[in-house]
């Protein structure tokens, strides 16, 4: 049986206060359609953003000096049918990020499934480390 | 694009995604439309019981391995939202596509409440 316990509101009440400090919502205020995240390996990066809705042949990735170009379009996908409810948004998008390091032109490669593109990026030869030999 | 809003929708308080959701409806039926990104066919649970409608997607296995996270502008939580349904759905005609990332729900109506052309004859 549940008793009903003013404590547990409060204490809730508190996670979601604290929630708030711990899981860094400033950090979102600039992002924008598309959201991404970038893994960092010892020599591959890899880039993941949502993309629900979007097809590939609508998409177009590039290389851009250090900066990986995404843009495409979300094509609306429903003929004019009276809404009951509108929350979703279609139209063009175009994003850059600023890679941490130089990254090899012609070994990346991308892929879309399930709303989630992933593209992987190989540190390019010139940005690894070197050991220089002395003679 | 604006986040989806992150509420309790689980009983043991799992912070949860509420998917976005298009909602449109022609003389035949409603189709529903929510935005799941990473959920897979297998981990999406729709279940319709007392006039609501629930729709529950688990996110799973997206870290890679090997790799440690950089940068970050949305959260992993599992998706779940509910809508309440009228008695006009045909219940057993409920279908349901996932197609890049896009739940859609075609929900049937039922027979008696679908527009019926009236023919006049004339004596």
């Amino acid at each position: 049986m549940y008793t009903y316990d003013i404590f547990d509101d409060m204490l809730n009440l508190r996670d979601v206060v604290n929630s708030f400090f711990s899981e860094n919502y400033g950090k979102w205020r600039s992002r924008e359609f598309p959201y991404l995240e970038i893994y960092e390996g010892r020599d591959e990066l890899e880039v993941r953003a949502l993309m629900p809705g979007v097809k590939s042949d609508n998409l177009d990735i590039q290389l851009v000096n250090d900066s990986l170009l995404i843009e495409g379009e979300k094509m609306n996908d429903y003929a004019d049918n009276p809404y009951i409810r509108k929350e979703r948004q279609f139209g063009k998008f175009r994003k850059s990020v600023k890679l941490p390091y130089r990254v090899d032109a012609n070994s990346i490669a991308a892929e879309l499934a399930n709303g989630i593109l992933h593209i992987r990026l190989k540190k390019s030869e010139e940005a690894k480390p070197k050991k220089i030999e002395i003679k | 694009m604006s986040e989806a809003t992150i509420t309790n929708g689980f009983a043991n308080n799992e912070r949860v995604i509420v998917p976005l959701t298009d909602i449109y409806e022609t003389p035949d039926q409603y189709t529903l439309k929510l935005e799941m990104p990473g959920v897979t066919r297998e981990s999406l649970d729709i279940l319709i019981e007392n006039n609501e409608l629930e729709i529950r997607g688990t996110v799973n296995g997206f870290k890679p391995e090997n790799k440690e996270l950089k940068y970050s502008e949305f959260t992993h939580n599992n998706y779940y939202r509910t809508f309440s349904v009228g008695n006009d759905i045909d219940r057993n005609k409920i279908s349901a596509t996932f197609e890049n990332g896009v739940l859609t729900l075609v929900l049937q109506k039922h027979e008696a409440v679908k527009p019926r052309k009236i023919p006049v004859t004339v004596q």
